[in-house]
Order: C-alpha cells, then structure tokens, then sequence
C-alpha cells in the first residue's frame, strides 16, 4: 500500500514539474571521517568513513506545491549501516485561510533544544545521529485552519514506518544482541501486522504577547518510547498504541526565551508480559543570548527533563533521557564564515557521575562547503544498561565537510 | 530682568514643543503616505564588506504584508550561501510591543522563537542590526524636527527620532527625509554613549504605482569601518500574499 502510495505521489511530483511556475532543489552531501575509542568487539569497526546525502525538490504551480527530500546513508566498511529514508512527499494546497497536504511528512512539535516530550511523531533512523535522530516521513493526510493568531491543525495517519536500528556492526548500538523487527500492539496483545493503523491528532497554536502556546491530543502507535523485550535472543522493540495530550511553551521574557512541553501518555495496548505504565514527561528550558560588541554572539542554554510519575527502575528502561538536565553554550562569530563553537553537557540526575559531552565547531568555506571538528563522550561509572550507559563505549571524535548544491 | 528670563523659557519652552510636533507630524504623513501597497516581493542581495573591502554575497526572497492597526508581517527566504538556503526568518512587526519573531531551520525541520527585546544583534554577520531590517513602525520613536535641509539637491526634512525601547541598540537616529519621495534619504545612527555610531545611505529610488520605495541601502559603519550594501531587485508591489504564509506553521 505504502509503494502504491509512493507511485501516485510520484505521478502528481511529475504532472505538476510541467505545470511549474517555480522549482527549486537543494542538496547537500557530508563526508564524516570518525574515529571511536577502541571497543575490543570484533563485530564493530573503530575507524569509518560515513557518507550521507540530501536531495530536496520543490515545484510550485498556480494551485499547490509538490515537496519531496530523500536522505540517503553510506558506510565505507559497514554495508548494513546502509539507509534511504524518504522525509518528505508530499503535495500541498496552500489558501490564504487553511492549507491541505497529502504524503509523507516529518512533524517537528519541539520547543527545546535536546528534550522533546511534545515531539513524539515520526519513526526514527537511531543509527544516523544520538543527540537528533534523522526522522522518517509519515505518510498523512493533514488540514490546518488559519484564524488570526489561532491555528487547528488536524492529522490523519494510517501507516506506521517502521524506525530504523543500529546494526550489530555499529558503534552506537544499545545492546549486544541483535534488534529484531519492531512489533506493535493496539489493543491488550493484538498486534498489528500490517503496519495499518488509523493514527489521529489535533494540534491548536496560538500566539499571544510574545509566547507561542500549543494544545494537542494524539491517538496513534507511540515510536518515541520503544519497550524491548528478549526473543529468541534477538531484542524486540515493541510500541503500543497511546493516547497523549499535552502542550508545549514557547515565550520571550525580558532577555529570556522561556520553553516547556509537556505530555501524558495513556497506554490503550499491552503485549505479553509487558505492561507499560501511563506516565508524564515534563521539559523546561531556558536560553539568553547576549550580543558582544565585536558581533559575537553566546547563546546560554538549560534545560530540565522529568518522567514524575513512575519508579526511577521504569523511568530509566523508557530511555536515555528521562530525569536530566542540560547546560550549553553557543558562540556565534557572526562572521562571513558562520564560524561556530558549541558544546553541550548532559548529566543524568538519576545516577551519579553519568555526564554526556559534545562539542563541536563550524565554518563555512567558499560559500558552498562548510567544515565539522568536534567529539561525543560519555563518562559513566555504573554497570547497568541503562541511560547513557548503553552508548558508554561509542565515545568518538570526527571531522566532516559539508558540500551544500 | 526676570521677567525677560521668564518670558525667553517660556518661549522656548513653546518651541521646543512645537519642534516635537512638528517631528511627530512629518514623520506620521510620511508614514501615511508610504501605506497602502498591501503587499510586496522582491529579491534581496545583502553585501558584505570588510575594512580590506573584500566582499561576501548573501541572496534572499523578502516578502511583506501590511496589517491594519498593526506593523506589517514580513518574511525572509534565505537563498546563499546554500547552507542556509530555504532558512525562514518570520517577523510580526507592532506597533507598541516588541515583535514577534521566528526562524525556521530547515536541516531539523524546527521553527524556533527568537527573543526580540535586543535588537542590537547583527543580521547574518552584516551591519545591519536586527532593529534595522524589522519593520520601520512610526509609532516607535519620539520625534524632534531639526531643520528643512538640502542634500544632493533635494529638499529633505532633518528630524532626530528617539527609540522608546530602552533595549534599542541606539540613542537616538537622525533622519533625512527627502520631501518627495517621503522616504529617508540617509540616517545617522547614535550608539548608546551618544557617539555616532553608523551611517545609512538610501538610493535608487523608483516609483511604484504611487509609491516611492529605495532599492539600494549603504550601511557603513563608522567605528569598525566595515559596511554592507542591501539590495532589492524585482520587486513587486500589491501582489497577492496569502496571509497564511505568514504563520508560523507554514515555515515548515
């Protein structure tokens, strides 16, 4: 059903190129040479090459606009890190008080910069990237209704993508067994075959002095809190249908910009011997920025994340982030180079001593390439598998070129 | 004596006032007179260049809308360098509160509020702050007229305006506003200590329809010597600009 869907779409991407008044296209290719601590696992490779491409279009006529943007992923050594994610494909009606879109689209529902309880659409590729997993479009039908400062945006989704896991082979792997097909489950132990699902949600944005307050209510298989259980020796992750409403923050006070998102999850589904537990996920964030003289400019970030409601055991098992909290910092160059220096430090509150750093620096040379030096480290000193644990002994550094056509 | 003393407070007293109102009313005919296109489009090249008068391209689509009782909604397409190509920077200008701002990135598919209460930061690395590209609402300075004036052989009204936001990056901005076109013909920016600061030059001015718009701004930069030249090709006025375009969820 999801290839014949992707063929008509297809047809209409080539019935509207004629009719186009604009087209655009934008790629960008990055080649990522990295270099992991050495894991004494012979089944993972310690040096790689990692090549990921981007190809987006965008014709316009007089009626819609035809969007569509293939991710691909290459590994010089490791084929099964191989990847095609379509991220979007999608037609679009576009009037002065609503707009209709029909095909695959990635929904990004966040405030904050690392935690994301409000963001919970869309299957994820984990083996792309730990701090912002490449999403995987979702193919829907949605509607949103423009009045004044109010926007109602309905979804309907009846196909669930199936998210992507780290192979054996890769570093970033969260268990040494290998992951086997996602199941998915709608009611007390029925599981979903057929990846046929109808998935619903509503979102309601309003923008009032200086803040951004959305409301939204989703039905649908939650993909951003997989439960894994043991098969076969293979690890299973399972996915249950749930009802989750909450909202999300965001609003300028004097020099701060205030964040938060909220949501609550109700489980409908259990599988065999797994019962998840309703739970909330509370993030609050702040960031000041503050402009130098010479331009510069330093971008102060904290952020706080929170799963109140169940034991520290469960709450740890639903994630690598779940009780945390963050402190980052940006120095923007604001020069004609976009030269940029980050860092990011996690600290699990749950835990003692369990810290996640990433740091990285940008620049951008011959207005088309743009140049990566940075590093991930994890320092943890406890034994379980859980939170930052799991990816304790994939710290790396690397070096990467952007080239943007 | 002290009656001369009073009677010369007081009248300049009266002309001070009345050197404020006249400001005040010039500047708000102008504002009058440049309202009413209802929308534009254009094609904006901002150049950047450095004391070593080296130069840095940077390539955009600017659309705008005027909002009745409110400043306009404007949006900037980022097009070069490709690495920021289809960048969004959303603005709802107003007219006695701080604007509403927001920027989508692309790369994570996330629109994202900006803080717009300084307004001092620099716009993409050029000269221009971000208090100098968002909407020019008449209703946020207080005015002063100076004097009628000639530059370049036009008649220009020279009028100092004064930021009421305390987080504006400047003391005060002198105005030369050419009697005509109704739109400045330079500006003279004062840095929070008084001292000048920078220095904005208007031209290639066209008529459209019965407005007069510039296409080209100089902004030169007085103490680092830098400057950055704003461009606007093709431009078109009253075009139909859906307003949803303008929402924040359309970014994406």
């Amino acid at each position: 059903m999801y290839s014949i869907a992707i063929v008509v779409l297809l047809f209409f991407n080539f019935t509207t190129s004629i009719d186009a008044v604009d087209f655009q296209f934008k790629g960008e290719s990055e080649i990522q040479y990295r270099v992991f601590d050495a894991d004494n696992d012979s089944a993972t490779q310690d040096t790689n090459l990692l090549v990921t491409n981007q190809a987006e279009t965008t014709f316009t006529t007089k009626t819609s606009i035809f969007k569509s943007k293939l991710w691909l992923q290459q590994d010089s050594i490791d084929k099964n890190k191989s990847a095609v994610i379509i991220e979007k494909l999608y037609m679009l009606i576009q009037k002065d008080s609503y707009d209709v879109s029909l095909g695959a689209k990635i929904l990004n529902w966040s405030t904050l910069e690392a935690f994301h309880p409000a963001d919970v659409m869309n299957s994820k590729n984990y083996d792309s990237s730990f701090k912002n997993p490449v999403k995987i479009g979702e193919p829907m039908i949605s509607y949103s209704y423009y009045y004044n400062e109010f926007i109602v945006g309905v979804y309907y989704m009846p196909y669930i993508m199936n998210p992507i896991f780290s192979p054996q082979s890769s570093r970033f792997k969260t268990s040494q067994l290998h992951v086997g097909s996602a199941r998915y489950f709608n009611k007390s132990s029925e599981e979903i075959t057929n990846n046929q699902f109808n998935q619903i949600a509503i979102k309601l944005d309003h923008v009032l002095n200086q803040a951004d307050i959305s409301v939204y209510y989703i039905d649908h298989i939650d993909r951003s809190q997989p439960i894994f259980s043991v098969d076969n020796l293979n690890v299973i992750p399972n996915y249950f249908r749930v009802k989750q409403f909450g909202f999300s923050l965001q609003s300028s006070l004097k020099e701060l910009l205030l964040k938060a998102e909220y949501g609550y999850r109700k489980f409908v589904g259990s599988a065999p011997n797994i019962n998840p537990s309703d739970h909330s996920q509370l993030a609050l964030g702040t960031e000041y920025t503050y402009y130098h003289q010479n331009k510069f400019e330093s971008t102060l970030f904290v952020e706080y994340q929170v799963i109140p409601d169940v034991s520290r055991v469960k709450r740890a098992s639903l994630g690598v982030f779940q009780h945390d909290l963050l402190v980052g910092y940006r120095l923007n160059l604001n020069n004609s180079q976009s030269s940029e220096l980050q860092w990011f430090v996690f600290k699990d509150l749950d835990v003692n001593n369990e810290y996640f750093l990433s740091l990285n620096f940008s620049q951008r040379f011959f207005n088309m390439i743009k140049g990566n030096i940075g590093l991930q480290w994890v320092y943890s000193n406890t034994n379980q598998s859980i939170g930052f644990q799991t990816i304790e002994n994939a710290d790396f550094c690397y070096v990467s070129t952007n080239y943007f056509f | 004596m002290k009656l001369i003393v009073f009677w010369f407070l007081l009248s300049s007293l009266i002309i001070a006032e009345s050197l404020q109102e006249k400001g005040t009313r010039i500047s708000y005919e102008n504002n009058n007179v440049n309202n009413g296109f209802h929308s534009q489009i254009s094609n904006m090249t901002m150049t950047l260049i450095n004391a070593h008068k080296d130069r840095v391209s940077r390539k955009m689509i600017f659309k705008a809308k005027e909002v009745e009782n409110d400043g306009d909604k404007t949006l900037i397409t980022f097009e070069y360098p490709l690495d920021v190509n289809q960048t969004k920077l959303l603005t709802w200008a107003h007219k006695n509160k701080n604007d509403d701002q927001w920027l989508f990135l692309p790369g994570i598919n996330r629109v994202k509020r900006i803080n717009s209460s300084n307004k001092s930061g620099s716009f993409m690395g050029s000269e221009f702050s971000y208090e100098d590209i968002s909407s020019d609402e008449v209703e946020k300075y207080t005015y002063t007229f100076v004097q009628d004036q000639q530059i370049a052989s036009r008649d220009v009204w020279v009028i100092i305006r004064y930021p009421k936001d305390s987080k504006s990056g400047y003391s005060k901005q002198i105005s030369y506003t050419d009697k005509q076109y109704h739109q400045p013909l330079k500006i003279d920016y004062y840095d929070r200590k008084d001292e000048l600061l920078k220095t904005a030059i208007f031209s290639d001015f066209v008529l459209y329809d019965k407005w007069w718009f510039y296409n080209q701004i100089q902004m030169l930069n007085h103490q680092t010597k830098k400057e950055s030249l704003l461009v606007w090709e093709n431009r078109k006025i009253g075009v139909l600009v859906k307003e949803s375009e303008f929402t924040k969820r359309a970014l994406q």
